[in-house]
């Protein structure tokens, strides 16, 4: 055998040392309860969490089971509860595929630290598992409620939160989105929020049931929820964050006989920060473009000045959002969850290195100005709105 | 003296080895963010430590270029006399094993808190040094041949997780630039970061096998260059994903901005593919440093072969992982930010300084060596 022909072949020996051999790290599929979605929330003290965990077992003879089950434990610590879970079931979690976390409104006013710590210190969560907070139901709750659109609810809730890019009115945010703005100091953190509402199902005569929304946001100060926005008003955070890359804002109708609405293609924001003294004034400018979706006015859409006119009712209406949630922020909240301290600190670094630790109270007191253009370059297929001859 | 089969080494073969070992600490640390201010300049840190590290390695420069071919163990032995010239070989040997050790323990600490959990250390460390030792015995030219192949692919890694990445790049996180931070405290952590460039003895000693027909001043630069953007590369990846704040809180940064690929929900959970690219790395980087302490260690002795001291120099690192607390991640972090930059200093600055000073007091005793 040449010399380089046995180099060859040792180094085929040694490269099929890693990829045929065990180890003492082999994960068994059948060893393995493989987590998709996880409820977090404290009773008496204990951590209680409750794992959606895919069930690899689906078709047996004579029925069907459940794709999804459900297992609880507790424990002192997060970790403690997490193996105390070996109790009651048979597998080991497996971390990597949980794709949301549920946190309660009780453990995320307590602190998410703790739970943080122990996320991003073990070796199978990711950081890129979006998180929500369930607004006044249990998490573990959420997690239970069958919804027959997924198989899994863990997949039911992730397309929630990516879908609520159509309507604007949550936040999508994964642990390092949350990491990144705690540690930044610019910005407070947000994630979005889960909601339980009870509804007449369709078709069911009076039967009402158990509906999920994933609607507003909830705000922290540090790692500790401080309060809630709706869906309105995280719609007019997103704008200001530019966050708003789709969604419909219905405005009044240039003759307020109706009203018309305008599908987001894009929106911009700038920031422009002045300082004089102890006082900040920001100018947050809004640029929109937009698709005329729907009139229900009967308007000329055909003409440039009624189109003008339908752009600035709806600059308008934005602008009532984005200056509510402004005002909640500073007055209710208060606190900035718009990030508006990067701006402050891009701008004025050498200001910024002063004030940082009081940014929050500069921001309380911070006279924001908020200008919001629209352009409407598109009007649909139609020209000549359904009914608007009639309505002469 | 030869270093394995006679051949002698090419400047790109040179440049590629010292770019494997070197690249590798910031593809595990990404140090520039655990030094300080630890803000959104950090990447500028990289950027200046390259100039630092040129001037502190004008010794090692003018010592190859002027002892061109002759084994550093040799010329110590010519500057210093013989008694003192082979304890600085001894010593230069001892430093390279040592990093070799050092080297290990970070390999360990890394497949042990990333993939391989519960391994234990023992069966780590034999796969390794089994390897490395191998490596290091069929001779440092091999392991070169090897790295030539081996730092493309990091090289190739390294631009693709970066290309891959670039969806969640967030281009804000370097604002504002120089403003956090003054060009005194940044040029301070470039010197501190330069003075963990321990790879600077690999190349001392392994220029003297370089072919004469490449210069070494070139050859020098060019790895430099090379190693710089890289440097730069991986930790504006890592800032851009992760941000300043938060990268400086993880032990392997890199591995994390990694993890966060994720292309149209297809393309994810690819971070195994840097982790092959590591091992492989590492082990290149380890068997280096055994078979360049081998080196030394040979011509030091003057001894027939370097490799009577591979085995007894593998065993060594392997005791002295497994019987004492180096591999805690608390123990040898405190090595690598504390007590690093200063054995790397007196070995890779002040010691060449040192001999050049002697050069110029001996200079006429010298040219009886025709230097």
């Amino acid at each position: 055998m040449g010399y380089h022909r046995k180099k060859i072949v040792l180094a085929l020996i040694i490269f099929h040392i890693f990829i045929l051999s065990g180890c003492w790290d082999r994960e068994e599929l059948n060893t393995m309860g493989v987590a998709g979605a996880l409820a977090v929330e404290e009773k008496d003290g204990n951590k209680e969490l409750a794992f959606e965990i895919y069930n690899p077992i689906r078709e047996e003879e004579g029925g069907k089971e459940e794709s999804v089950k459900f297992h609880r434990s507790s424990g002192v610590s997060f970790f403690d509860a997490i193996r105390n879970i070996t109790m009651s079931y048979d597998k080991k979690i497996f971390f990597s595929h949980i794709k949301v976390i549920i946190v309660s409104e009780e453990t995320a006013r307590e602190g998410l630290l703790g739970f943080f710590d122990f996320w991003t210190r073990q070796h199978q969560p990711r950081l890129s598992t979006y998180i929500l907070v369930a607004k006044d139901v249990s998490p573990s709750e959420v997690l239970s409620s069958r919804e027959e659109m997924e198989d899994s609810y863990a997949d039911y809730i992730m397309s929630l939160v990516k879908n609520s890019k159509n309507s604007g009115k949550t936040v999508s945010i994964n642990i390092l989105d949350f990491l990144k703005d705690f540690y930044g100091k610019e910005k407070q953190p947000i994630v979005g929020t889960i909601l339980m509402k009870e509804e007449k199902q369709l078709g069911e005569g009076n039967k009402t049931g158990n509906k999920l929304y994933a609607e507003g946001a909830a705000v922290f100060s540090g790692d500790k929820l401080i309060g809630f926005i709706d869906g309105q008003e995280a719609r007019g955070l997103n704008f200001v964050t530019e966050k708003m890359d789709s969604g419909v804002v219905v405005s009044p109708s240039p003759d307020e006989k109706g009203e018309n609405s305008v599908e987001i293609i894009n929106s911009e924001s700038e920031y422009d920060v002045d300082f004089s003294g102890n006082d900040v004034r920001i100018k947050i400018s809004i640029r929109i473009l937009g698709a005329l979706a729907e009139t229900n006015a009967g308007v000329d859409t055909r003409e440039p000045e009624i189109i003008k006119e339908i752009e600035k009712n709806n600059s308008q209406a934005v602008k009532l959002e984005v200056e509510h949630v402004i005002k909640k922020a500073q007055k209710e909240l208060k606190t900035d969850i718009f990030g508006l301290g990067s701006s402050v600190h891009r701008q004025y670094p050498e200001k910024w290195a002063s004030i940082k630790d009081q940014w929050n109270e500069f921001f309380l007191n911070a006279k924001i100005e908020v200008n919001v253009s629209t352009e409407i370059p598109r009007i649909g297929l139609i020209n000549i709105p359904a009914g608007m001859e009639e309505r002469k | 003296m030869m270093i394995g089969n006679g051949e002698k080494l090419t400047s790109f073969q040179v440049i590629m080895l010292v770019v494997t070992c070197r690249l590798l600490i910031n593809y595990a640390f990404t140090p520039a963010f655990n030094l300080p201010p630890g803000n959104q300049d950090a990447w500028i840190i990289d950027v200046l430590s390259g100039v630092y590290i040129l001037v502190m390695y004008l010794p090692v420069l003018f010592l190859s270029n002027r002892f061109r071919g002759i084994p550093p163990a040799q010329y110590f032995e010519i500057l210093l006399g013989k008694y003192l010239g082979k304890f600085a070989g001894f010593m230069i040997s001892l430093y390279l094993l040592f990093f070799a050790f050092f080297f290990s323990v970070i390999f360990i600490d890394f497949i042990k808190s990333s993939v391989l959990t519960t391994t234990p250390v023992y069966a780590i460390l034999i796969l390794l040094l089994v390897i490395a030792a191998y490596a290091a015995y069929i001779g440092l030219d091999s392991i070169i041949r090897a790295a030539e192949l081996l730092i493309i692919f990091i090289m190739f890694i390294i631009i693709a997780f970066t290309v891959l990445n670039f969806n969640n790049f967030d281009m804000q996180a370097f604002l504002p630039i120089l403003h956090d931070s003054n060009i005194f405290q940044l040029n301070l952590s470039a010197i501190s970061l330069a003075g963990r460039f321990c790879d600077g003895v690999m190349f001392m000693v392994i220029i003297a096998y370089m072919d004469k027909k490449y210069s070494v001043n070139k050859t020098f630069i060019t790895t430099l260059l090379l190693f710089s953007s890289f440097a730069v590369l991986l930790t504006v990846t890592t800032e851009a994903v992760l941000g300043a704040d938060y990268a400086k809180r993880l032990n392997f940064p890199y591995y994390t901005t990694t993890q966060q690929i994720n292309l149209f929900d297809f393309i994810q959970r690819i971070e195994f593919v840097n982790v092959i690219g590591w091992i492989f790395g590492f082990m290149i980087k380890i068997s280096s440093f055994i078979a360049a302490s081998s080196l030394v260690m040979r011509d030091t002795l003057k001894t027939k072969s370097n490799q009577i001291f591979i085995i007894p120099m593998s065993i060594l690192i392997m005791v002295f992982i497994l019987m004492t607390d180096i591999t805690k991640n608390a123990v040898y972090r405190k090595i690598i930010y504390v007590y690093a930059p200063y054995l790397v200093s007196a070995f890779t600055y002040a010691f060449p300084l040192i001999l050049v000073i002697v050069y110029f007091f001996r200079r006429k005793k010298l040219k009886a060596y025709g230097k």
